[in-house]
């Protein structure tokens, strides 16, 4: 296996500085791509968590995702709550069901846990067609406000993307710390090696627990995001292919690798923009592209750091 | 007065001008969204068919001649929403964003045009759709252009068409989505309203079941004489199919039941009524004119969406011509247009809600598997 | 009626349970879990229906002409995608599988367009009738085909060399490259098995529903839920967690509601999976 360095400082800064200085130059179509990178990426982070640090496996993340985004769309707009309430509000409710989900991954590992996690996500998804009375069922809720900041709306996508690239920073600084963390490391323990780590006196059902309420808080933030940038929601937008969607960000990005899951959401979300001009075929060429990855690059574009030649940093 | 103002609009594209006029002249882009992949993508590759086919046509005669004289032809950008609403909002986006787009054509899925009525709201720009729900043209929008009948116009053909047949127990299938759900509101407030009847089944399925028995076979116990179902082409097929399978002899009505369903059910969509908006077996001169013109290019027959985006084409190159390119000075132009003929019948763009047309038909399947128009609503 | 709505859903589990069984193959024989085994089943649906619609081949051999051709993709698969990245971290083959589901499905939409396609059934006459229960024909011979197609494969399993290699090599490949068996190949050999009899299910369940490209992914969440449920990488668990799964869609249909039919399915699964941890087979392989 080919040791993981971190990205160079260098590299990080100049992707820091750009990521703050390019969008104002982009045309309308780049930032609005700019803004669904960023939140799709705080989305990957998320289920990278689970995934790359925790070793357990979700297909049911668009479940999160739909219950943040909900929260904050019907609170906006039935109940005429500022967005700055919602967002909390979006992750306390997230992060709750994330306990649910927590649960049973204590007794199932693996392929069991898949499939509980598609269940997941499918029932969510399922109760938000059907529910009318809460969620508006397929029509969907529209006219979800833009946040408004010291009374100024974010109705501009250039002040929203800057909004999502402050929360993205806060996740990625937060997950940071909480990998060089003792939870970090206990976690990465357990993923490991589960028994040896009981051994080591990790408690796993807390940590368990702990990554899947981080995770599911972290995306409900996503959704919270989602909701108020498009503002517009149906429960179409949250089906088992939205899940599998995530889950290729993190493992093409590479597992267990913060910057991964960036460039990760990048290129789900943006290769298959860049690739439209293709018509028919772009979708065809995505999936070549997904296998031609995995073949050569199998711990995920991260690792195209650790492959540059020595000295490089 | 319909034939007369279609023959005149007819005659007005040919006196356009002669061939290649508008050659090397700046192509004036109109947008398209439409479902290009996946499920329903059938549709969606017909629609772009007869858009490119209108302009095609237009471009032959020399292209669209401006307020100031000059000629450009047409040119039709099309991007693909895959029946998804956030896809369809970053196409439209995409449409929006570029200046050269005069106007905007569809989406066809109300799933995908409702959530993003504001884009084009925001951008000021005319847009030509045919979703049906309801609430489409209800959201205040200034911008949006319906240019075809609804279910509401169509339920109510349905249920008086059904109630005449003498059938009072009805039985109700709807798919579990927009489209089922907004075709199902508009049948039952037909039924309340015109005959002052309710459902007497009603029953739902999902979009994607492929086994019908379980509803079927309630439909069937319940003894209902007829069934109204709305949806989509494949599950209508499969359902009028195990419906017959399980003994229902009774009449079946569908608010899709167009040559895709007829292709899918076979034999089985014998004796299926249907209220569609247009046919293709509908008798006026335009219609007829504009079906032995398609046959002779494409050498099949159209759809009820092959009528809409051409006529739909034809309109905005008329508003073209009288208000140049200019987005605002287009939509002002629409909006002021009180009359215009085309193939589905009398437009009316200055209604005030963007419902220009409520012209539709019920139809029955007969023993050839051939639409015949038994109801025309104006 | 009860009856009626049961029997018709162990025919759609029937296809459930097939394909179910093929991924438990690739499970048993590769240790991967293929996001593309419900395209096996589509691949083979395009392959007879272009035999059979667009070059008038009778379907007496359009159909096995069909299950080969799926077998054949099943074998490439493995020698061109998964090989290169088998033993690698799980995730990162289920990624290449996921890419590889994309490929076939959006490549037949390529192909064939989203819309959907009327299947010929090979035995057409009216639905027979037993006692008030209506069976249309394709629903028997999907049930019996299912059942010859288990008990062949059992056959094959427990008393063909071919058999013998791939329950050496899906219990310990090590141990059974020590044997002097050619892992690689009897791996290339099992995707292909189970290919075909994926394959067998699509050609089953075309005449039933309708051939689109988008089959794919509804059909293998359904028959991954079934293997679950059976215990993974168990052969008889994946057939009655497919049965099971086809009936109780269809019966809370019947008596609950279509609009809660996948929550309460998925409730039915999680409580069984409280009650049995392990599935219900979780031994048999």
């Amino acid at each position: 296996m080919m040791s993981r360095r971190p990205a160079p400082r260098a590299a990080l800064a100049v992707a820091a500085v750009a990521a703050v200085a390019v969008p104002p130059l982009l045309a309308p179509y780049a930032l609005h791509l700019c803004v669904m990178v960023g939140i799709f990426a705080i989305l990957a982070l998320s289920l990278n968590l689970i995934c790359g640090w925790a070793g357990m496996i979700s297909l049911g993340h668009a479940g999160f995702w739909l219950i943040g985004a909900y929260t904050t769309a019907l609170l906006t707009t039935d109940h005429g709550i500022a967005f700055w309430w919602a967002l909390p509000a979006s992750i306390g409710i997230t992060a709750a069901s994330g306990l649910l989900l927590g649960l049973p991954s204590l007794r199932w590992n693996g392929h069991f846990l898949a499939v509980i996690t598609i269940a997941f996500g499918m029932i969510v998804q399922t109760l938000s067609v059907n529910w009318e009375w809460l969620t508006h069922g397929n029509d969907g809720v529209s006219n979800i406000p833009r946040p408004v900041l010291f009374g100024h709306r974010l109705g501009a996508n250039l002040a929203f993307y800057y909004l999502v690239v402050v929360i993205l920073a806060a996740v990625w600084a937060l997950m940071h710390r909480f990998i060089v963390s003792g939870y970090g490391r206990a976690l990465k323990a357990l993923r490991d090696d589960e028994v040896a780590a009981a051994c080591m006196g990790v408690n796993i059902a807390r940590f368990k627990v702990t990554a899947f309420v981080l995770s599911a808080g972290i995306a409900g933030m996503a959704g919270s995001l989602y909701a108020s940038y498009v503002r517009f929601l149906n429960p179409d937008s949250f089906g088992l292919d939205t899940s599998i969607r995530v889950f290729v960000m993190v493992v093409i990005g590479g597992i267990g690798s913060i910057g991964g899951s960036i460039l990760g959401s990048f290129a789900v979300y943006v290769l298959p923009e860049v690739l439209r001009p293709l018509q028919q075929y772009y979708y065809v060429i995505w999936g070549v592209v997904v296998i031609v990855v995995m073949r050569f690059l199998p711990g995920g574009l991260a690792t195209i750091w650790s492959s540059a030649p020595p000295g490089r940093e | 007065m319909k034939r007369r103002q279609v023959l005149g609009g007819v005659a007005a594209l040919t006196a356009v001008g002669y061939v290649g006029a508008a050659a090397g002249a700046e192509p004036i882009r109109i947008g398209l969204d439409a479902v290009l992949t996946g499920a329903g993508a059938d549709i969606g590759e017909r629609i772009r068919r007869a858009a490119q086919w209108a302009m095609d046509r237009i471009n032959r005669n020399g292209g669209v001649q401006l307020p100031d004289g000059s000629r450009r032809p047409l040119e039709l950008v099309a991007v693909d929403d895959q029946a998804k609403p956030d896809i369809g909002l970053n196409a439209i986006r995409r449409l929006v964003d570029d200046p050269t787009v005069v106007a905007l054509l569809g989406p066809d899925w109300s799933s995908v045009t409702y959530p993003t009525l504001f884009v084009g709201e925001e951008a000021g720009i005319a847009q030509i759709t045919s979703s049906v729900a309801q609430r489409i043209t209800q959201a205040g929008m200034k911008h949006i252009f319906r240019a075809r009948s609804t279910d509401a116009d169509w339920m109510a053909a349905l249920a008086d068409y059904i109630v005449a047949e003498g059938h009072q127990q009805i039985g109700v299938t709807y798919a579990n989505s927009e489209f089922g759900r907004s075709g199902r509101a508009a049948f039952v407030r037909a039924l309340k309203e015109r005959r002052n009847l309710a459902p007497a089944q009603e029953l739902s399925y999902a979009v994607g079941d492929t086994d019908f028995t379980a509803i079927a076979g309630r439909l069937v116990q319940s003894g209902v004489p007829a069934v109204c179902n709305l949806g989509n082409e494949p599950e209508g097929a499969l359902l009028i199919k195990t419906l017959r399978q399980l003994g229902f002899r009774g009449l079946f009505a569908f608010n899709s039941a167009d040559s895709i369903f007829a292709k899918l059910a076979g034999p089985d969509a014998i004796g299926v009524v249907g209220s569609l908006s247009w046919v293709d077996t509908k008798s006026d001169a335009a219609s007829q004119a504009f079906v032995g013109a398609y046959r002779a290019q494409f050498n099949e027959t159209p759809i009820g969406h092959s009528a809409i985006y051409y006529d739909a084409i034809n309109l905005l190159a008329d508003a073209i011509a009288r208000a140049g390119t200019d987005r605002g000075a287009l939509l002002a132009a629409l909006k002021s247009t009180d009359a215009w003929g085309g193939v589905q019948g009398n437009y009316h763009p200055s209604a005030p809600t963007g419902d220009m047309i409520h012209s539709c038909v019920v139809i029955r399947y007969n023993q050839q598997l051939v639409p015949e128009v038994v109801a025309v609503r104006d | 009626m009860l009856v009626q709505i049961v029997v018709s859903g162990l025919a759609s589990g029937a296809t459930y349970a097939l394909i179910a069984l093929g991924f438990v193959i690739i499970w048993n024989t590769a240790a991967v879990v293929n996001f593309a085994q419900g395209e096996f089943a589509v691949a083979a649906m395009f392959v007879a229906l272009v035999l059979s619609r667009f070059g008038h081949v009778p379907l007496f051999l359009a159909l096995p002409a069909s299950v080969a051709a799926s077998a054949l993709l099943g074998w490439l698969t493995e020698r061109i995608v998964i090989r290169p990245v088998i033993g690698r971290n799980a995730m990162t083959v289920v990624t290449v599988t996921i890419g590889l589901q994309i490929v076939l499905s959006d490549g037949a939409k390529l192909i064939f367009g989203g819309q959907p396609y009327p299947f010929p059934a090979p035995f057409s006459g009216a639905p027979l009738g037993f006692g008030g229960v209506v069976l249309p024909r394709q629903s028997l011979l999907v049930i019996l085909a299912m059942a010859l197609l288990v008990a062949a494969l059992h056959a094959m399993s427990v008393l063909t060399p071919f058999g013998k290699r791939l329950r050496a090599v899906a219990q310990d490949r090590e141990v059974a490259a020590m044997m002097g068996i050619d892992v690689n190949r009897t791996v290339a050999q099992g995707f292909a098995v189970s290919a075909a009899v994926a394959g067998v299910a699509g050609v089953l369940l075309a005449p039933v529903i309708f051939v689109s490209a988008d089959l794919g992914l509804p059909l293998l969440i359904k028959s991954f839920v079934a293997a679950i449920i059976g215990g993974f990488g168990s052969y008889p668990g994946a057939l009655a967690g497919g049965l099971l799964i086809g009936v109780i869609d269809n019966v809370v249909s019947y008596a609950v509601s279509t609009d809660y039919r996948d929550v309460i399915s998925f409730l039915v699964l999680i409580v069984m999976l409280l009650l049995r941890p392990t599935g219900l087979f979780p031994n048999h392989r």
